[in-house]
């Protein structure tokens, strides 16, 4: 209610407006990236020796830029493994006390095979100890930070990998057909340091990796898809081309900005990428992954959807296998499909995944009628209780 | 599988969980999709007190498990019906079939009544298919939870009444004397709406399209 | 006890109403049934008087399932009884005390008295039990109760109560052909054998004294094949009784003399007299004396105008009546004077507890049968008439006279409203059983006979009948009668009658009883052997004179 609806209205006008302009711009400058783009197709090598040296996080080109791979012959039997994560924050404003949340939901669904049984489940682990509750620097215990917000976020996301790690070695003991792994979004996901120490990052992608490697072991397939994807490491890549500079630039030709500002590698590569087809794949060069992920760098294509182009990231044992990488691309096409626009069994496992308010309500009881049952009264804040008994 | 209009078959009792109750009626998840019981079939659940909820099958759905999640077409090309399900092996996991039942009387202490019982059925707690035999001794003591049926809120009255009284005059020995029996009983009960009385009549209608 | 349904409206001035069972086939509830509502204190002895098809529901009848399919025949049966029902019309008419209700009852309770309350809704309604009529009717007891027949739909006795029947006149009405004749030969014998009075029969077409063919032409036995001895048979046509094998007792002849002017009146129409003949008659009579008549006869013209000038008398009334006097001097059995009185035998059997059986032979026009009838009951009225004048003095339970039970045929002749007033058929009609004398009148036009003396008419029992008037006439005098119309109407032509009055506890419809050799078996003082030896001995002493 206390919105200014009457200033927002007019402001988003005005973006309206602003957008129209972008995307008119945006057409005249793709129209002038045309030229450098035909000239780089098949300098991709050079490209990617640029690459090596740039600091930023770029695209690094394996082959021609225009490649474009159609999908390959459905698999008729495979199976799909997928997992997403949902957490509940301790709530500092909360009575209940410190804990947090992590829902995993894990999907397997096998395809062609009617006597194998489907899984739907979800996961539920509540952290509560001491471990769970803080990060310790193993090499300074004093150092502690807490197990909320964004590194709460990192450790959904080793839940996430670990629950499909799980999946894929189990999938892989039955000796059934071809598997894949799916997570939403990507691998490359960020931790932010507290400086000087690195024992975050160290922690989480250590962690991270190690699940990876479980799959690997397990020889089943893992990607990250993302959906309508913005990424813009090629176009970073782009960038270290012509310095960034517009008025050095032969392409801006002393524009006002950078041609390449506000565009996406999908952009960029899309333009002539058909439905289902891909893109060659481009490796990650991330100094803040490298030096943890080692052989499960990540290598990326863009896939077109039909009604979008996602981006699908893959680790290089995936990448240099062509038979992996067949199968992810085979597979993803098969549950975009069935998924009407968006893979299926991600969709499942974000179903499984999402907590409600509802299930907040019952869990809050839950934790409310423990604490009580030992005497320990739970109360929340004020700021808390304000806010869930409004007074005027 | 089943015959014509609930005419009694030999499927065995397909059971099913209570997930809502209420006095007048409890609504069940059927254990496999598709696997409710035939609308207007009895049914019933058994609690641990000794009280046994009889109830009659009056709306069945089947729908996403996710109250927000739609069924859309899945097929194309060739890929029709049961080859859908091959196709999407997870869509029985996330379908249910639901099935709402009117509750039409109890037994207690090895008595039969027909009004509504003092407590509603327990959640989570088993529903299965009433035998022939039970049927049959729930109808020998009268046929007062017609009008039960007749009061049904939010489902097919009178289709519903016409399917249980074909249901049940195929599950008792003697049909025809049944479908006067019924039929009388809901001729007093509609003694003011002469034409519905007949339009639920002519549906009464037993295996072969008799009447007797 | 068979349920028919339940007492759902009605009252008790206009009938009760009650809904038939769904299970009891309408067709079954005839007119005239007996029924019995059981109310919470009483038992209720009905008669159905209507039954009506009625519906719950008007649309039913608007469109109902009339097709020969199989869809329309379940729903006509799943209505029946149901949305469409029948009501049955009741005429309550008795009321009983209800022994197995936990009531105190008086004394006059415990016996059926005329209903006087009405049962509370939803009481019982079922067919009367044969223990039902038996405590309404009686037993045939061959005493006090005689079975006259049974009722439409059921194999039980109704029966008329003898004593309370002698106790006033009866009648028995009917168009003709509708077994008037049987019905009366049965009451007789009920009356006979039971000896509850003595009988006189003027038997028009001398069918009840010996054998006579019914309807299909069987041969039926008559009053004194039956009873024997007890049954005397006299005649006024000894040649024609002689004629057809009786052996009558004697033969009756009529002295001129014993005419009077009653009789003249009363044969007004038969002789086509006017008014003013009967003046003159009554100019004659007292003027010349006992013997008028036959003086009358010889005068001669002259002697006549004489007689009329010297009495103020009508010259033209005078010749017509003596020309009508010739027509009676002219029937064989008019005398003008008797040396020996048959007819004091005739009494004189009567008077001894016998039985008497007039024919008429070939005398059955009217004017015999009337001029007779009246003159030989005119002489008995007045003989009865002392007779209990002196038991009266004397409270002798011996001079105490026999009920005498006279009964006569065309009866609207002798008791229409001019009639009634002037004979002694009327006088007797009237005085009921004052001097033990009473009528048993078989007609056919019962609206011909006086409204007053109907209403005397204790017990009716009447066979069918058309002629609205006719069946008004039934229920003259008689309470509630509005209900039984329906039932009159619809008596079969033969063997059905309905039982109205004094004798019957409640009106009732009955199958008449069969004049066969069971019935003969029943009332016959002897058995059939020795009958016929009686009747083999009397032609052997008295011979074909």
């Amino acid at each position: 209610m206390p919105l200014d609806l009457l200033n927002v209205s007019t402001q988003v006008r005005q973006m309206g407006e602003l957008l129209a302009v972008r995307r008119g711009d945006q057409s005249r400058r793709l129209e002038l990236l045309n030229a450098m783009l035909a000239a780089y197709t098949d300098r991709w090598q050079d490209l990617a020796d640029l690459a090596e040296q740039v600091k930023e996080r770029v695209a690094v080109p394996t082959g021609p830029l225009d490649e474009r791979l159609p999908a390959p012959d459905a698999l008729k039997t495979y199976t799909a493994l997928a997992t997403d994560g949902a957490e509940i924050d301790p709530d500092r404003h909360g009575g209940s006390g410190d804990f947090f949340l992590i829902n995993v939901g894990r999907v397997r669904i096998p395809y062609g095979q009617p006597h194998r049984e489907v899984e739907l489940r979800s996961v539920s682990s509540l952290g509560f100890t001491e471990e769970d509750l803080f990060i310790v620097d193993p090499r300074d215990p004093r150092r502690q930070v807490p197990m909320r917000d964004r590194h709460l976020d990192a450790l959904r996301t080793v839940e996430e990998v670990k629950a499909l790690a799980d999946l894929a070695e189990s999938e892989s003991a039955t000796g059934a057909g071809p598997a894949v792994a799916l997570v939403d979004g990507t691998l490359l996901f960020s931790v932010l340091e507290e400086r000087p120490r690195d024992f975050l990052r160290t922690r989480f992608y250590s962690d991270y990796v190690a699940q990876l490697e479980r799959m690997r072991a397990a020889r089943v397939p893992v990607a990250a898809y993302a959906s309508r994807s913005r990424g813009v490491d090629l176009v970073n890549l782009f960038r270290a081309v012509c310095g960034g500079t517009p008025l050095a630039c032969d392409v801006c030709a002393g524009a006002h900005a950078c041609a390449l500002r506000g565009l996406t590698d999908a952009h960029i590569l899309g333009r002539d990428l058909r439905q289902w087809q891909r893109t060659g794949v481009f490796r990650v060069r991330s100094n803040v992954h490298d030096p943890f992920f080692g052989v499960h760098r990540a290598y990326f294509f863009l896939l077109h959807t039909g009604e979008e182009i996602a981006r699908v990231e893959v680790p290089e044992w995936v990448a240099r296998d062509f038979t992996m990488l067949s199968n992810v691309h085979s597979v993803l096409v098969d549950q975009i499909g069935k998924g009407f626009g968006y893979p299926a069994v991600l969709a499942r496992a974000d179903d499984r995944a999402v907590i409600s308010l509802s299930d907040r309500t019952v869990l809050d009881t839950l934790v409310r009628q423990e604490l009580a049952r030992r005497g320990v009264l739970a109360r929340p804040s004020a700021k808390l209780h304000r806010k869930q008994v409004r007074t005027v | 599988m089943s015959a014509l209009n609930g005419v009694h078959t030999d499927q065995p009792a397909q059971d099913g969980e209570v997930i809502e109750a209420s006095t007048t009626e409890f609504l069940a998840q059927a254990q496999q999709l598709d696997g409710a019981p035939p609308f207007g079939s009895f049914v019933q659940v058994a609690t641990d007190d000794g009280l046994t909820i009889l109830g009659v099958v009056a709306h069945v759905q089947t729908s996403g498990i996710d109250p927000g999640a739609r069924a859309i077409m899945r097929g194309h090309d060739d890929v029709r019906d049961d080859l859908i399900y091959q196709e999407n092996p997870d869509l029985p996991l996330v379908l249910r079939t639901t099935y709402r039942a009117l509750v039409v009387g109890f037994t207690e202490g090895g008595s039969i009544y027909q009004f509504l019982p003092p407590r509603p059925a327990r959640l989570h707690y088993s529903v299965t298919q009433c035998s022939a035999a039970a049927v049959k001794t729930f109808t020998d003591t009268g046929l007062d939870y017609l009008g039960a049926l007749l009061a049904g809120s939010e489902v097919p009255t009178d289709e519903l009444l016409a399917a249980n009284i074909r249901v049940t005059a195929s599950m008792r020995g003697e049909p025809q004397a049944f479908l006067q029996h019924a039929g009388k009983e809901l001729a007093q009960l509609l003694h003011t709406d002469y034409g519905r009385l007949t339009a639920i009549l002519k549906r009464c209608v037993l295996a072969q399209g008799t009447y007797a | 006890m068979t349920r028919l349904g339940l007492l759902v409206a009605g009252s008790l001035s206009e009938g009760l109403a009650a809904r038939l069972d769904p299970t009891v086939p309408i067709e079954d509830v005839r007119l005239g049934k007996f029924v019995k509502i059981v109310g919470q204190k009483y038992e209720y002895f009905c008669l159905v008087t209507d039954v009506q098809l009625d519906s719950a529901n008007a649309e039913v009848l608007r469109d109902p399932p009339g097709d020969p399919d199989a869809v329309d025949v379940f729903l006509r049966h799943v209505l029946s009884g149901t949305t469409t029902y029948a009501i049955v019309k009741l005429k309550p008419e008795l009321m009983l005390a209800n022994t197995s209700a936990d009531v105190d009852f008086e004394e006059a309770d415990l016996v059926p008295r005329p209903a006087r309350s009405i049962p509370p809704h939803f009481s019982n309604v079922s067919e009367a039990t044969t223990a039902d009529f038996e405590r309404i009717f009686g037993r045939d007891d061959g005493r006090n109760h005689f079975q006259i027949g049974q009722p439409i739909d059921m194999d039980v006795p109704v029966c008329l109560d003898l004593r309370r029947f002698v106790e006033r006149s009866n009648g028995v009405f009917g168009k003709s052909g509708t077994g008037k004749s049987f019905l009366t030969r049965l009451i007789l014998c009920g009356v006979i054998k039971a000896q509850a009075a003595v009988n006189l029969i003027f038997d028009m077409h001398s069918e009840y004294g010996w054998s006579a063919k019914n309807e299909n032409g069987v041969e039926v036995k008559g009053l004194s094949q039956l009873f024997g001895g007890r049954v005397a048979v006299y005649t006024l046509d000894m040649e024609s009784s002689r004629g057809r094998g009786i052996k009558p007792a004697g033969e009756i002849k009529i002295a001129l003399r014993d005419l009077s002017v009653s009789d003249i009146t009363l044969l007004q129409d038969e002789l086509k007299l006017h008014r003013t003949a009967v003046e003159a008659a009554t100019l004659c009579e007292d003027k010349l004396g006992d013997d008028w008549a036959a003086q009358l006869l010889d005068m001669d013209g002259d002697a006549l105008a004489e007689f009329a000038v010297k009495n103020a008398g009508n010259m033209n009334s005078l010749q017509a009546l003596r020309s009508k006097l010739r027509l009676i001097d002219r029937l064989p059995f008019v005398e003008r004077s008797l040396r020996r009185s048959t007819l004091d035998e005739l009494i004189g059997q009567l008077e001894r507890g016998h039985h008497v059986v007039l024919e008429f032979g070939r005398q059955r026009n009217l004017l015999a049968y009337i001029l007779a009838a009246n003159l030989i009951t005119r002489r008995l009225h007045e003989l009865w008439v002392k007779k209990t004048e002196t038991y009266w003095a004397t409270k002798d339970e011996a001079d105490r006279p026999r009920p005498l039970m006279i009964t006569i045929e065309e009866a609207h002749k002798f008791l229409n409203a001019d009639a009634a007033r002037q004979t002694t058929f009327g006088t007797i009609a009237r005085e009921l059983r004052k001097f033990y004398v009473t009528l048993l009148v078989v007609d056919q036009r019962p609206s011909g006979i006086d409204a007053e003396v109907l209403s005397q008419i204790g017990t009716r029992i009447t066979c069918q009948l058309n002629d609205e008037r006719d069946i008004d006439a039934i229920f003259t005098g008689v309470s509630g009668g509005a209900h039984l119309r329906t039932v009159l109407a619809t008596l079969d032509s033969r063997e059905q009658a309905l039982l109205l009055g004094h004798a019957v506890p409640m009106p009732m419809m009955i199958r008449t009883r069969k004049y066969d050799t069971s019935f003969y078996a029943a009332v016959a003082t002897d058995n059939a052997e020795i009958i016929a030896f009686r009747s083999r001995r009397y032609e052997e002493i008295f011979g074909n004179e």
